[in-house]
């Protein structure tokens, strides 16, 4: 018999009311490098969350738009590798404006590192983008006329190292604190 | 229905609930003392049942409710929403400034970043004083007699 890894142990159900509908429109966007230590915590085999701390006196950075939008969002696509291992490629979707030299500093610097990003459910779930191989910005253009002054920039996974999981729900290592970790942008005050 | 069952149910999560069915049986139990009949569809519509049934045992004072008092140090006003951070050798730690407590200020003074003279600016000492003694010296007597 042929090795089938995982075997599926319960049914579901969808819930009567939905409750994960959207997202807080925030983004914290991580430097891949500036994560120190991550831990998995394993509820059943692969019900995995994750918890990461930042290096000394590193700190994610908060991207935003107002509320009323929809725009910032997070979401995955499952495909299967050359060798048949499923693999999760993430995305998450940003806003921006603009086309002065602040704005064109951020982006060049994106377009330049490896990133993870956390984003919040309306339910306050925090979800982590890229914790296993990063996030890089895919190819987008700097418009400003068709999209009212604004344009969208999407980070995903590099097509060559996809994700081994769907996004993961972050866990606070202070059961509870999980938003206001994600509100303090995972800052690590040091020393 | 005693008052640790009752807090034990609703502090446990969704999931340890729903799929637990002792506990299962047990939150049944309580809602129904509640509100005199179970959950319809328990697993459905969970969280605005459960928010309920927090709700009524709040109103009727039976839930412990953490209270986390200063009594060593008062904020002062308008930062009650600041996040207040430290790491010390146990890891980070986080809070707002409406929900701190003595010990958490005592940590962040010694560990928090920044300047600690910026940090203890944030807050009030609230201790008493130790009273100074003032030594007053005692004229001296002369006799001429």
């Amino acid at each position: 018999m042929a090795n089938a890894c995982e075997l599926l142990k319960a049914g579901y159900s969808t819930p009567c009311q939905i409750e994960d509908k959207s997202w807080i429109q925030k983004a914290v966007i991580i430097n891949k490098d500036d994560i120190d230590t991550i831990t998995y915590t394993v509820v059943d085999t692969i019900n995995t969350k994750v918890n990461f701390e930042l290096k000394a006196t590193k700190t994610g950075y908060a991207v935003t738009t107002i509320e009323a939008s929809s725009i910032i969002k997070g979401y995955a696509t499952k495909s299967r590798g050359d060798n048949g291992y499923p693999q999760y490629l993430h995305n998450v979707d940003i806003i921006v404006s603009g086309v002065d030299n602040v704005i064109n500093e951020f982006l060049q610097r994106i377009d330049l590192g490896l990133y993870v990003v956390a984003l919040r459910t309306n339910t306050n779930k925090i979800i982590v983008y890229g914790i296993g191989s990063g996030l890089v910005s895919t190819d987008y253009t700097q418009d400003i006329v068709e999209g009212g002054g604004t344009y969208i920039v999407t980070l995903n996974s590099k097509e060559s190292s996809q994700e081994g999981n769907l996004p993961l729900q972050y866990v606070s290592a202070t059961p509870g604190n999980e938003v206001i970790d994600f509100e303090a942008l995972f800052e690590n005050p040091g020393p | 229905m005693s008052s640790d069952n009752l807090n034990h149910i609703l502090s446990l999560s969704k999931n340890e609930i729903i799929y637990n069915a002792e506990n299962l049986k047990r939150y049944k139990k309580i809602y129904a003392s509640f509100f005199g009949h179970e959950p319809n569809c328990a697993p459905c519509n969970f969280n605005y049942d459960f928010q309920q049934l927090k709700n009524r045992a709040t109103k009727r004072n039976l839930i412990e409710v953490k209270k986390t008092e200063m009594k060593k140090y008062t904020l002062k006003k308008g930062n009650e929403n600041k996040i207040f951070s430290f790491r010390n050798e146990e890891g980070i730690f986080r809070s707002y400034g409406k929900a701190l407590n003595d010990d958490f200020v005592d940590n962040f003074l010694v560990y928090g970043s920044g300047r600690e003279e910026e940090r203890r600016n944030l807050f009030i000492v609230n201790e008493v004083e130790e009273e100074v003694k003032v030594k007053v010296k005692k004229s001296k007597k002369i006799n001429n007699g």
